[in-house]
Formats: structure tokens, sequence, C-alpha cells
């Protein structure tokens, strides 16, 4: 999760109601991408969308700090079904450097069916 | 998102765990309170209710002009960290100075204190730096006295490192820049635990898991799962 350069292309999807409660893999994409623009900020966001392959270091160029700050909205807005520390703990940094957006709805999608 | 007003500026906080507290506290530049959120600070939430801090100019805090001396910084510190009962204290580099000037000046609110890579050699090291590796170290550079406020700064003497009541760890980096001071802590500390890791001045980063189970080891929590199952290396 390192750093800046400039943002590569595009729009976010936006959230729609119907994704308010949902649980699914894309209803939780399209949650995480409505956080991402919260977090990093409409006017830095130049991607065509996220989807599921989108890498938060090399195509998003999050900073760590964002990421925390992404984490703490996923908290709040799910509570306690997903333990997003303990997960980040147990992965690698090389793993946690490479992470995609996909991996992170998975990891979310599967909190939320258990 | 966990914001604190203290001292005219607004300070971003982060909180995991529960338990008795300690306080995480990042080195400059490139240091934010994630650097500890994505290292050793889940491990400690096991047992602590852990306080993570962007210092100012750093993270998501407030970056003012000036103010980024020891004695100020620290001051910061002590108000964001009011109301919890003496607490722990781990600190990065810089973070680890702040760490030593809080048990020097206020050792009633200090319980012990673990340094990694505290630039606490004969004389302050500031790096050289360029330019800047992220936009916050960037604009660190071009806008605030922050080079100008180290280069004032006066290293601890070792009478006043002697006279730190609190129990201290020490660990740096053995291809780090800090390591010279590894050798002052063995000659004025000699009863203090002082580790060697493999690593760079980005210990907490470079032996992630080792520095994990120091913390939790000296901090006084069980050793959770988190940890899978490594020794702790002492030495």
């Amino acid at each position: 999760m390192t750093h800046a350069g400039q943002r590569a292309g595009g729009t976010l999807p936006s959230a729609g109601s119907g994704a308010a409660d949902g649980t699914t893999a894309d209803e939780v994409l399209v949650v995480i991408a409505e956080m991402l623009r919260n977090v990093i900020g409409d006017d830095e966001i130049l991607v065509d969308s996220v989807t599921m392959d989108t890498s938060f270091n090399d195509d998003l160029e999050l900073e760590s700090i964002e990421f925390v700050a992404l984490a703490e909205q996923l908290q709040q807005r799910y509570g306690e079904r997903v333990d997003f520390v303990t997960w980040i703990s147990e992965l690698e940094l090389d793993e946690l450097i490479a992470m995609t957006v996909g991996e992170l709805v998975s990891f979310v999608a599967r909190c939320l069916e258990a | 998102m966990p914001f604190a007003e203290a001292r005219g500026l607004r300070f971003h906080l982060q909180e995991m765990g529960s338990g008795t507290p300690v306080v995480m506290l990042h080195g400059l530049f490139t240091g934010s309170l994630a650097s500890w959120w994505f290292t050793a600070a889940p491990a400690l939430a096991g047992a602590h209710r852990v306080r993570l801090l962007d210092l100012r100019g750093h993270g998501l805090s407030d970056r003012p002009a000036d103010g980024y001396d020891l004695a100020t910084m620290t001051d910061d510190v002590l108000e964001l960290t009011a109301d919890l009962e003496p607490f722990g204290v781990v600190g990065h580099s810089y973070g680890g100075l702040i760490a030593l000037r809080l048990a020097l000046t206020k050792p009633d609110r200090v319980t012990r204190l673990a340094l990694i890579e505290p630039p606490i050699a004969d004389r302050v090291e500031v790096p050289p730096r360029s330019g800047g590796a992220i936009p916050a170290e960037r604009a660190l550079l071009a806008e605030t006295t922050i080079i100008a406020d180290l280069e004032r700064e006066q290293p601890l003497s070792d009478d006043e490192l002697a006279a730190i009541a609190v129990p201290m760890l020490f660990a740096f980096g053995s291809s780090s820049w800090c390591l010279p001071a590894s050798e002052r802590v063995r000659r004025v500390l000699p009863s203090v635990s002082c580790h060697v890791l493999e690593g760079g001045h980005a210990l907490h980063v470079d032996a992630r898991r080792e520095i994990a189970a120091l913390l939790v080891d000296f901090l006084g929590a069980p050793a959770p799962a988190l940890l899978d199952g490594r020794q702790v290396p002492y030495g």
C-alpha cells in the first residue's frame, strides 16, 4: 500500500440503494467502491471503474493511511461481522502490497455469509 | 473517522483491542499510524487497548508549519493520551525519541518503553532527504520547519538515558543507519534488553512478526495465534 503519483483513469461505480445492505460479492464491490470514493476524494479518481482485479497499490496508488481509513469505514458499516484487523495481521506484507479489490471484497462477503 | 482536537490542531487516532493501554508512535516523514496498524498493533490488541496516533504533520492529522521539535510533539502526545491510565509506549525512530522524552518528563504516565530504531547515537543524525518519497513527505519538507526543528534538537545525555526508571526494550536493524545506537544502549544501559534483528530502519516492517513477538512478550500479553508460532528472537 504505497503511494503517490497520479492515480489512473475513470469513474467509480455508484452505490445504489440496492447495495445498502448487500452481502453478495457484487454488492460489496459497489459498497467498497463508494468508500474508496470517500477515502480518496472524487477529484483524484480517474479510473474507469473499480473492478475485482483493481490493485490498491499499483492501480489506485492508495496510501497506507487511506487503507486504514477504508478499513474503518468497513468496520463502521459491517461491525464485528468483519474482523478486518485480524485478517490483515495474518497476511504477509507482499500479499498486502499486491492486494486487489476483489480479495477484499471476497473476504468481506465470506464474513457476511458466515 | 476518529479525530481529536488538541493544542489547536486536529489529530487522527485509531484504537483497537482492550486491556491495559499501549500507545504506539510512528516515525517521521513516511510514517503514519498505518506503520503500526499494518505491523505489530493487531498482535498487541489481543491483550491491550492500543491507541495509534498520527503525529502532527503526518497521516490524516493536521500539518502545521512548525512545532516538529521533541518538546512540542511530546506535549501533543501527552494531551492525546490524557484520558488513559498510565500506559506502555512503543515508538519507532523519532516516535522512540518522543517516548523517551515522555518517560523523562512525565514518568508517572509511562509504564514501559519499547523503542524500535530510536536514533540515539551520540549525536542526532538526520539522514539526508531530497524531494520526498510520498506526497505527505514532500509536503512536510516543502511547507514546514521540520528539518530545521530536527537539526536544533540536542541528543539525550547518558545521564538522562540512565535516569529512565521504567522497563525498556530496544530493537535495531542489522543494516540500519541507527545500528550504532545499539552500542550506546549497551554501554549506558547494560541491563536493558537490546535486540539486533535482520532488517533496516523500517524494522517493524522488515522483521514484522519478530517485532510483534518481542512487543507482545515485553508488554505482557499472551501470545496470540497471530504470531504464527514463531519464537521470540532474543539476543
